[in-house]
């Protein structure tokens, strides 16, 4: 008969922690520094808007015949419920932290203008890159702030209806790739150079042509930009197809990556991302024009294969930083998911749209969110 | 293998470092201990590291200040111990709204011992397996284990004698 500490060996011996302990902990507490910084900041905000309304009620003259409370405590949502703005969401307890409010209040709404890019993670993880207005002129321009809400710059200024959308940072967070059109034509991908201040146009595709260049993102070491582009019939709602394409980051021949050509059903392959180690390319394809399929392949193009059949139009995907996982989003659910690289699990992890990877193990999602998706035959989710 | 002629002697004189360790060091040091009595204590590997985690968390956000815990690892115990208990009170209100009988999940399904070990096991509740590692296993005297886990050190003699019980084979399971 084994005594009590025979039968605790005999037990624990057999599930050792897993490896990496030290660094899954230092991980987590990062986490939770930079939620409760947020958090800190969000009670910050709540307090100094209480004040101005309470300086502005206790100015002589203000109307005060309303019978209603001049601040109105907002109530804490029950835990497990989406905010009710883009939040933060740490996937290992499932904790949701919203952004700083000066943050969600400069980006564009995707109800109105129809913003279809989310927020693009800094290389560091202490900015955000992503599509705001220009001082509440419908003109989507660039914005950069830090995570905490500090420091909103914007940095594009796009003097045209279109806009810039889509930002995309580069490995050593200098740079940010995005789609513009700052001329008459469809728009094109450009370069900022953030210290700088300069931009370069990487792609030249006019009117004419129909083509439209869509989703920018560098490849891992830098020197490649990888989009792709749609071609379309008139300027809405149809494409006619979709293929994968690089371009050297300093200008030059572009490359097509994948190799799926228009059938007029929208047939094709968009948004292309390669993984963070460089070595596979994940794009949206389809088959028979079902446009809901993620696709993997080598940096080539070659041996591609389905990664994952989805229940419907699979949405702007993007690679966790270790490169095991890719968050996307499907168009009409709102349904967030994490899939597993390795064995095609899939994980609804969240509601929303555009997710974003802060790290390992926390998303960014946008609460809305249309697209005009590159493969389906009409927009969903936008207005108009 | 090293020749006997061979081997260097160590310095003993050199002195031990000097201070309080860091608290990677302390993790370290510790993680693996507190993981082990935490699955036995769970018998879920998932639940074992996440209760290790957060305490370890309150316990780094708690460093500026580690001289007022007495024992770090005592409180890291405490910290993984209650989680667990707060847990397992919100599955059971969980389950109790939406099931009227919920069947119990063998916790140590997915270890492979002898049929006899797992019997005992199973006979032995989370409460008392508590108290067996605190007392048997680390060494904690009933004083102490009493305040770790938050109750009388004579519940925790009884809760450890039970469990012992049961791990003999004999009757068990039902808490002090």
């Amino acid at each position: 008969m084994p005594d009590v500490r025979e039968v605790y060996e005999t037990v624990t011996k057999q599930k050792p922690p897993e490896p990496g302990a030290l660094e899954r902990q230092q991980r987590r507490q990062v986490r939770s520094a930079r939620n409760k910084r947020l958090g800190a900041f969000a009670i910050a905000a709540v307090i100094g808007a209480a004040a101005i309304a309470l300086v502005l009620i206790n100015t002589p003259g203000a109307d005060r015949t309303t019978t209603e409370p001049a601040i109105r405590p907002s109530p804490t949502p029950p835990a497990g419920t989406v905010p009710e703005t883009d939040y933060l969401i740490d996937l290992d307890t499932g904790e949701k932290t919203p952004l700083p409010t000066t943050i969600v209040g400069t980006r564009t709404s995707g109800s109105g203008d129809e913003v279809r890019s989310g927020y693009a993670v800094s290389p560091d993880g202490s900015r955000l890159a992503y599509v705001g207005s220009d001082h509440g002129v419908s003109v989507q321009q660039i914005f950069v702030a830090n995570l905490d809400g500090t420091g909103v710059e914007q940095v594009t200024t796009v003097p045209r209806a279109l806009g810039a959308e889509a930002p995309a940072w580069s490995p050593d967070g200098s740079r940010i790739a995005y789609v513009s059109s700052p001329g008459l034509d469809l728009g094109n991908i450009f370069v900022l150079d953030l210290a700088a201040g300069g931009y370069r146009q990487l792609t030249f595709h006019t009117g004419s042509t129909g083509a439209t260049p869509r989703s920018p993102s560098f490849s891992p070491d830098g020197s490649s930009i990888v989009y792709s582009v749609s071609t379309w019939v008139g300027s809405c709602c149809a494409p006619l197809g979709s293929h994968v394409r690089i371009v050297p980051v300093t200008g030059g021949k572009s490359a097509r990556l994948v190799d799926s050509e228009s059938d007029g059903e929208g047939l094709g392959a968009a948004d292309g991302k390669l993984s963070p180690d460089g070595s596979l390319l994940s794009y949206l394809c389809d088959e028979e024009g079902d446009g809901q399929l993620l696709c993997l392949a080598k940096s080539d193009g070659s041996h591609a294969r389905v990664l994952v059949r989805g229940n419907d139009y699979l949405v702007s995907h993007s690679w966790s930083p270790d490169g095991t996982r890719i968050a996307y989003w499907e168009l009409h659910s709102h349904d967030v998911i994490v899939v597993d690289v390795a064995t095609g699990d899939v994980t609804h992890v969240a509601e929303g749209a555009y997710p974003a990877w802060l790290d390992d193990d926390t998303l960014i999602v946008r609460i809305d969110g249309c697209y005009d998706h590159a493969l389906a035959a009409r927009s969903a989710g936008c207005s108009g | 293998v090293q020749a006997e002629d061979n081997v260097v002697e160590l310095d003993r004189d050199r002195e031990a470092p000097v201070g309080p360790p860091s608290f990677e060091e302390l993790f370290l040091d510790v993680h693996d201990r507190l993981y082990r009595a935490l699955y036995f204590v769970t018998g879920s590997s998932a639940d074992a590291e996440e209760l290790m985690q957060d305490a370890f968390l309150k316990l780094w956000e708690r460093w500026d200040r580690l001289d007022s815990i007495e024992d770090p690892v005592a409180y890291l115990f405490r910290v993984a111990l209650n989680g667990f208990r707060m847990r397992a009170r919100r599955a059971r209100t969980a389950a109790g709204k939406v099931l009227p009988v919920v069947g119990s999940r063998d916790p140590f399904e997915d270890v492979n011992v002898r049929e006899d070990v797992r019997r005992m096991l199973r006979a032995v509740t989370p409460r008392q397996r508590t108290a067996i590692v605190l007392t048997d296993i680390f060494g904690y005297s009933s004083d102490q284990a009493a305040r770790i886990m938050g109750i009388r050190p004579t519940t925790v003699r009884v809760l450890a004698s039970q469990g012992r019980t049961a791990l003999r084979g004999s009757e068990g399971g039902v808490d002090a």
